[in-house]
């Protein structure tokens, strides 16, 4: 299978996407806003229009276009531990929406790995937080103030610190991807996923970088053990595979 | 009776979709079979776009309908995202999005005031079934005192795309 020049072409326009905003005169916070805005357009049903199925990409190669984004240059000199790690484990916010009935997490939010369907994520209801930082809210929320109003995340959310303290795999960006798939396999039809279950023998959280995000979303990469899954962030994110929080402290209750 | 539809660019540098139409009114009353327009039609007649002028500047406001897709954060759940992005901040946008599956709407998210922003989002979300989405836009902007012309509106599709739960 060979790598797609679709792919790398939409690879491109994301990384000038983010260079073009946010406008002049723009808040720190906004620009974790503008980053969330234009990762969260591509979406499964655009890559695959645009991209090609698979949309594949070699690690070294799409990093390399990455890393000449002037705005995660910016970004990264302002909060390097969201662009680029390491996680600063201190920092780490869950929000938890109407749902949740304004609890804080727990580690009833963990479920086990076991039997779950492959996934480029832990699994569905994991526990994921996401760093604050100079920039201010977290990338997660600042995804979240584009959804205000919405019902798919309905108001009121409870921001929650929730410290943490354990042994992280750093995803910094596709060949850090690449290597985590490579040493965790778990190869479904054609396509390589992590074997959460065996990532957890050694790590308490994985956590994607925004440079990864950016990256990663809607590609395919190549790999030792095949072609790897696409996977969907939208936002730097820390996946975590058991509880290792201190007690939760509330920051936060956006419109109640 | 249906209004003469109006070609507003709708091109954003990737995954852009051109609108078509100028009714605003409700999401149903659209006109339904109205294709998207590619980028490439839509960016040969850029003078299409809502926009307003000063002595000194031009503000554009770019609509854009995304593909709808299955989210990524609420599972089970069908999206589409719709925006405006606007090259500098207006005092006032109102910013709508609707859903249909197999033609027919299942959701509209009614209006979304945004104020003094250069862009406004918004979405609509309907439990996951198979079959073929289609996203709608309608938005209203007000330009800052001075401009002419005060302020714009348009309404209309996005591309269909066919999900699998």
């Amino acid at each position: 299978m060979t790598t797609s020049s679709n792919a790398l072409g939409v690879l491109r326009d994301r990384v000038r996407q983010l260079d073009a905003g946010p406008p002049a005169g723009s808040r720190a916070d906004q620009r974790l806003e503008h980053a969330a805005s234009v990762l969260q357009q591509y979406t499964n049903t655009f890559m695959a229009e645009r991209a090609g199925s698979p949309a594949l990409l070699e690690a070294a190669e799409a990093d390399a276009v990455v890393d000449t984004s002037a705005f995660l240059a910016r970004l990264g000199a302002v909060a390097p531990a969201v662009v680029r790690g390491p996680l600063e484990q201190q920092a780490q916010v869950w929000i938890g929406m109407a749902r949740h009935g304004g609890r804080p997490p727990s580690s009833h939010n963990l479920r086990p790995a076991r039997q779950q369907a492959p996934s480029v994520t832990p699994w569905s209801g994991t526990l994921f937080t996401s760093s604050t930082s100079p920039l201010g809210a977290s990338m997660w929320r600042s995804y979240l103030e584009l959804y205000r109003g919405s019902d798919l995340y309905p108001l009121p959310w409870h921001v929650w610190s929730v410290p943490a303290e354990g042994r992280v795999a750093q995803i910094t960006g596709a060949k850090d991807w690449v290597s985590l798939v490579d040493r965790y396999p778990r190869r479904v039809d054609e396509l390589v996923y992590p074997d959460w279950e065996a990532v957890a023998t050694d790590f308490d959280g994985v956590h994607i970088c925004l440079r990864a995000v950016v990256s990663l979303q809607g590609f395919s990469y190549v790999s030792s053990r095949g072609v790897t899954a696409p996977g969907y962030w939208d936002v730097e994110t820390t996946h975590w595979l058991r509880w290792v929080f201190q007690r939760p402290r509330l920051l936060e209750v956006v419109g109640s | 009776m249906k209004r003469p539809f109006l070609s507003v660019a709708g091109m954003m540098l990737a995954g852009s979709l051109a609108l078509v139409g100028a009714t605003a009114g409700p999401a149903g009353a659209a006109g339904r079979g109205a294709s998207g327009l590619t980028p490439a039609s839509a960016s040969a007649q850029p003078n299409h776009s809502r926009h307003a002028l000063a002595a000194d500047s031009v503000i554009t406001c770019t609509p854009n309908v995304q593909n709808p897709h299955n989210s990524t954060h609420v599972g089970g759940t069908v999206n589409v995202v719709v925006t405006l992005s606007c090259t500098s901040a207006v005092p006032y946008i109102s910013i709508r999005a609707a859903l249909y599956r197999n033609g027919a709407l299942v959701k509209d998210s009614g209006a979304k005031a945004v104020y003094g922003s250069a862009f406004a989002q918004n979405n609509a979300a309907v439990t996951c079934s198979s079959a073929t989405y289609q996203g709608w836009m309608s938005y209203y902007v007000e330009f800052p005192p001075g401009y002419s012309p005060a302020s714009g509106a348009s309404s209309g599709f996005g591309n269909s795309v066919y999900i699998t739960c």
